[in-house]
């Protein structure tokens, strides 16, 4: 059987206003993993930090990361627990969040429509004016995930123009 | 200019250029019982990069796992430097002349927190060359938790045509493993 194209762009979101969020709703389980491309224009004041909120769910122990970061003197690695009493996984620009220049943002939702492992995400954040990331975020819940939401820590928002596109990968 | 090849595109009949993938899957495993390994064989000389993309379980911590190609691992012609964080302090490795690739790194995690990895391997199918390889993989305990970036070498002229993936512990169920073509 020949093999198969894939990496089907889902949808698609340019801001035209700024925002404190971007979401994903309706994700069919149609893929094995889901591809978001995030490209920052910029953030408001108060610089980058963005967490992913999956499912809609809000509930604050249910997130956790590790990060990895080098800000072009030192590399450090930090952490936040359920603990920390976010209502999504703390993602680029955590341990940071000073930077409000452009940035990009890939994240990785390997095998998200299954419903028996905990869900893993990874991110590689990049903002030219301050740092390089990798993340990787953990949801406590075993339900397919069918919504992302892109977020913001506090009460920050993306800057108009910032570009926000889901790919499904199939297999 | 894109936009402008599509109007010209549609006033043309017979040659409509019809946009096409780039990325191919190939074969995809998920693990109903345990496995000591995971292997993609026969792969064919096909594409340019092959990309794997895998969600890991494991029966105890994730420990160091190997990965070699085409069954030769006791040739000493790999090698692998890494760049890592564990959470509290960032750190990198190398080390040359093993018998495996580094495809996971020493850290402790329960059978409940899954390993998300992205490698590519680049040129696979290229008979003039050593393959280099690139991955991304990080898991999160809630508490604990791994990151790290690696870059294989695999010093064999030789198309690469299987790639085995062998844990410290073995694979639980629910593993998932895909193999995908890039042109």
């Amino acid at each position: 059987m020949a093999d198969t194209v894939t990496y089907t762009p889902i949808a698609t979101n340019t801001l035209s206003s700024a925002a404190s969020s971007v979401t994903f709703s309706s994700i069919a389980g149609t893929y094995k993993d889901l591809v978001i491309i995030a490209e920052y224009a910029g953030f408001s004041s108060g610089g980058a930090t963005t967490l992913i909120r999956l499912n809609n769910d809000s509930t604050t122990n249910r997130y956790s990361s590790t990060n990895l970061d080098g800000d072009g003197s030192t590399a450090v690695s930090g952490r936040y627990t359920s603990a920390t009493g976010q209502p999504g996984m703390l993602m680029g620009g955590s341990n940071y969040g000073y930077g409000a220049g452009r940035a990009v943002e890939i994240f990785q939702i390997n095998n998200y429509a299954n419903s028996t492992t905990y869900k893993t995400v990874l991110s590689r954040f990049n903002q030219a004016s301050g740092m390089v990331q990798a993340i990787v975020g953990l949801y406590t819940q075993t339900t397919a995930i069918t919504e992302v939401t892109i977020t913001t820590y506090g009460s920050r928002t993306f800057s108009t123009g910032s570009t926000f596109t889901l790919y499904g990968i199939g297999a | 200019m894109t936009p402008i090849l599509g109007i010209m595109a549609s006033q043309i009949s017979g040659h409509l250029f019809t946009p096409t993938g780039s990325m191919f899957h190939i074969a995809s495993t998920t693990l109903s019982t345990t496995a000591a390994s995971i292997t993609f064989s026969s792969i064919a000389a096909d594409y340019t990069h092959l990309q794997i993309r895998a969600l890991g379980m494991f029966t105890g911590t994730v420990g160091v796992g190997n990965i070699s190609f085409n069954g030769d691992n006791a040739s000493s012609n790999y090698s692998f430097h890494t760049l890592h964080g564990d959470g509290s302090t960032a750190g990198a490795s190398g080390s040359a002349s093993q018998n495996q690739g580094r495809f996971t790194a020493i850290g402790g995690t329960t059978p409940s927190y899954p390993t998300a990895m992205v490698m590519d391997i680049l040129d696979y199918a290229n008979t003039n060359k050593y393959k280099t390889v690139r991955h991304l993989f990080a898991w999160d305990g809630n508490g604990s938790g791994y990151v790290e970036f690696d870059s294989n070498n695999w010093r064999s002229t030789n198309a690469i045509t299987s790639i085995t993936f062998t844990p410290a512990n073995t694979f639980n169920t629910y593993s998932s493993f895909s193999l995908y073509g890039v042109k």
